[in-house]
């Protein structure tokens, strides 16, 4: 028994040693399959997370998906007199929110926060949030925890890759990523503009919605935040088109469970599949005008129940610098 | 618990740490073996474990009712027999009733009521495992009855026999007479043998994790809408699943014995490179041994097996494919695959070349013979077009697959998921196959190592790292659970 504890810990130690190096010597050419090495994507959240140096104490802040990112457009928000930043990224479930609160919150130091919830990210494990974030953004605790709590390979490749990546070559740091990619264009403050309509028409099967339970928990831990620093917010869901959304047979139980967590808005707009959507989860340009015109009055009410005034003065100074 | 999960990486050393700990007190080391094994199987759902208990207890109580029959026959008393059978009944009540039942009321109200067959239907979850442990359970009443083994009064030492975790939910499906006995005496730790189950279960995870998982993304794909892709994706997803179902149930089948190793406990072999076989015959001999062997020697044998006529021997031979394709699941697929086997295996039977090749292909040579590899070809060309009907969710599902594939079959080169997906698995499969090959003879699939030690822990650390890196990270539970 005593050769076999021996044995084994000496073959773990070489086991550890071998991989590490496979794992960064391969994960450097795109081999390997359960690890995300590539820095930056379409989601924009390298460009992100180094342009929230220039946003601090804003009005409003975004947080959700790409639901998020590309629907609250923060051009159209500061010409409203709003400061704002969009911390929204690709598929960003609650867990990968909370590690952005937890590390970005003090800096940006919200005013109002307006929290994009949505069904399918409500049941989604957040695998593909996670590895962008962790190959995208530094390496926090907050990050590890979340990594490591997911058991999932690809995370666990994708952080240590990353640490290998960030701490010993420092390259994200060095790292710039395109403002345009394909048909994407990163705007300051976190918005992405999509330039092409692909719409293409599905038939979806009727389907119940389901809400991941530790996804549950870890919206109320973020809200939770939120609530400790006395940041109020709203929940909002972004509308679907209408092939994606007449799929949902329980809507209605998912907008019980949200109205429960706080302020939930979930409008429908008069909205025309084909013309105003990009895609069936996301709208288009003009979708996204009427839409954000529609939000604003909404936002600026709650702004105003919650206290929060805006002056013009205040919007000139606030201290987005670019 | 999946042996593919976190939570049985933390589970097996503690209870590895634990139960050797107890080794002077076998009392205690089975009591322990009991609770790490019906926690292993309750995290599923413990109201499974009452259905298990209920079994375990049934099975030991009619042992022991059995024997004393026999040994102290009373007039007027009730007879061996009927505790055997009451014990059959018992099980195999249970056993319909979770897995058949549905299904004959379904198929008689399709054929005489309309279909209509709501509000007569149970629509119970069928409990992991269930066919493996009873008839594991059922085989020990049996042996008794026929007095191959006396009836156990060590109550502990049965339970541990049912319900063993490395092999409770999908096998080796143990005799008692081969497993009970090892319950019964004091196990002693041995570090060749313990290396020698690590190294199995490693191959074992290889196989489960990365081929299987990797052709089960394709197949599955291909599956579900099998109407839009060309003949040639369909029948590389017909020969991907033929590599997929034997990767996940082999695989699992090596983690259990190389875990039973870790324990001081030697489990039946229950794959020995089936798709290596040179006809139909020899493929059953090498294919989930540890239930073709039970089917043989509790239902085939029983019947008359080979040694009656020759229409007695077709007959035999058909229900024990029938009974063996419907053991896999309550679907006419299985019933259909069952049968598509007899009629293959019946002209060798006949013709009495059923046993022709008992020694291993290409003994004492590196490369099989230009026939050997037309045999070995054929053989998984014919178990390829079984797997289809096994696969499918329907009967139709499958003549419409075997249509669609055979009209579009040069309608252009297979249609491929990802590049990286395809590169994955053709890698994977080579190493597989051989593998297997230069261990054909051995007593399992990754026992001949190289000498050298640095030379064989660089060959572990690269299949752990093969592991880590290829493998599919969304949960794949193993194919057999369902059965």
């Amino acid at each position: 028994m005593r050769r076999l504890v021996r044995n084994t810990v000496l073959f773990t130690l070489t086991t550890v040693a071998v991989y590490l190096l496979l794992l960064f010597a391969l994960g450097d050419w795109g081999w390997v399959r359960t690890a995300r090495t590539e820095m930056g994507n379409r989601g924009f959240l390298n460009s992100r997370v180094k342009d929230i140096r220039n946003y601090h104490n804003v009005d409003v802040l975004f947080l959700g998906s790409s639901h998020s990112y590309r629907t609250f457009d923060t051009r159209f928000y500061r010409a409203q007199g709003l400061s704002c930043f969009n911390l929204g990224s690709s598929n960003q479930t609650p867990i990968q929110t909370y590690v952005l609160l937890k590390t970005y919150l003090d800096s940006l130091n919200p005013k109002f926060v307006v929290f994009e919830v949505h069904p399918d990210i409500m049941k989604n494990d957040g695998v593909e949030c996670a590895v962008d974030l962790l190959i995208n953004t530094p390496v926090t605790w907050e990050a590890t925890k979340m990594a490591w709590h997911t058991g999932n390979m690809k995370v666990i490749n994708t952080w240590l890759y990353s640490l290998y990546n960030q701490k010993i070559r420092h390259r994200l740091e060095h790292f710039v990523e395109d403002s345009v990619m394909d048909d994407a264009e990163y705007v300051a403050g976190g918005y992405v503009e999509i330039n092409t309509k692909e719409f293409v028409r599905k038939r979806y099967s009727a389907h119940n919605l389901t809400i991941r339970p530790e996804q549950m928990e870890a919206l109320k831990r973020c809200l939770g935040l939120l609530k400790e620093r006395g940041i109020p917010y709203m929940l909002v869901e972004v509308q679907d088109a209408y092939q994606l959304r007449s799929a949902f047979k329980n809507h209605e139980w998912f907008e019980d469970k949200m109205k429960a967590l706080g302020p939930y808005r979930y409008k429908i707009l008069p909205l025309v599949d084909t013309v105003h959507f990009c895609n069936s989860n996301h709208l288009f340009k003009p979708g996204i005008e009427l839409f954000n015109q529609d939000f604003i009055v909404d936002l600026k009410q709650a702004l105003a129940d919650n206290g929060i005034l805006l002056t013009s003065s205040q919007t000139q100074t606030n201290s987005f610098t670019n | 618990m999946l042996f593919n999960s976190i939570e049985f990486m933390v589970f097996l050393p503690a209870v590895f740490a634990v139960y050797w700990l107890l080794h002077k007190r076998l009392e205690w080391q089975n009591a322990f073996v009991v609770a790490a094994s019906y926690l292993f199987y309750g995290w599923w759902d413990w109201r499974f474990l009452l259905l298990i208990a209920f079994t375990t207890l049934c099975s030991y109580a009619s042992g022991l009712a059995i024997g004393k029959a026999q040994s102290h026959p009373r007039e007027g008393g009730l007879s061996p027999k009927f505790f055997l059978w009451g014990n059959i009944v018992l099980n195999l009540l249970i056993l319909g009733a979770f897995k058949y039942y549905d299904f004959f009321v379904q198929s008689f109200a399709d054929a005489f009521l309309g279909g209509k067959a709501e509000g007569m239907l149970l629509h119970a979850v069928l409990p992991v495992g269930i066919s493996f442990y009873t008839f594991q359970a059922l085989s020990y009443s049996i042996d008794v009855y026929r007095g191959t083994l006396k009836p156990t009064h060590n109550m502990m030492a049965f339970i541990a026999y049912v319900s063993f975790f490395p092999q409770l939910v999908a096998g080796p499906i143990e005799r008692a007479t081969s497993l009970l006995p090892q319950f019964e005496r004091e196990r002693r730790f041995s570090y060749p043998i313990a290396v020698d189950g690590l190294r199995q279960m490693l191959w074992g995870f290889f196989k489960k994790m990365v081929v299987a998982d990797s052709c089960a993304l394709y197949v599955d794909n291909i599956f579900e809408h099998p109407d839009w892709f060309n003949g040639a994706s369909l029948l590389l997803a017909a020969v991907l699943f033929t590599i997929q179902i034997y990767g996940d149930f082999s695989g699992y089948s090596d983690i259990a014995i190389g875990c039973a190793k870790l324990f001081g406990i030697r489990l039946r072999r229950n794959f020995d490179v089936p798709y290596f076989s040179r006809d139909i015959a020899e493929f059953w001999r090498r294919w989930h041994i540890s239930l073709t062997t039970w089917f043989r020697d509790y239902i085939y044998i029983p019947m008359g097996g080979s040694r009656v006529s020759k229409p007695r021997v077709v007959l035999n031979t058909m229900v024990i494919f029938l009974v063996s394709g419907l053991w896999h699941g309550a679907n006419w697929t299985f019933v259909a695959w069952g049968l598509y086997h007899a009629l293959l295996f019946l002209p060798l039977i006949v013709r009495g070349r059923n046993r022709k090749y008992r020694d291993v292909v290409a003994t004492g040579r590196v490369l099989p013979s230009l026939r050997e590899l037309g045999q070995m070809m054929l053989t998984f060309v014919l178990a390829v077009m079984g797997w289809i009907l096994f696969r499918a969710d329907s009967i139709e599902q499958a003549l419409q697959y075997y249509s669609h594939m055979f009209s579009t079959l040069f309608d252009g080169t297979p249609t491929l998921t990802s590049n990286m997906d395809a590169w994955v698995v053709l890698v994977a499969v080579a190493v597989m196959t051989v593998v297997e090959w230069l261990n054909r003879g051995a007593e399992h699939e990754f026992q001949r190592q190289p000498r050298n030690r640095i030379v064989r822990w660089l060959l572990y650390t690269v299949l752990i790292f093969m592991i880590g890196a290829y493998m599919v990270t969304n949960e794949m539970p193993f194919i057999y659970f369902q059965f």
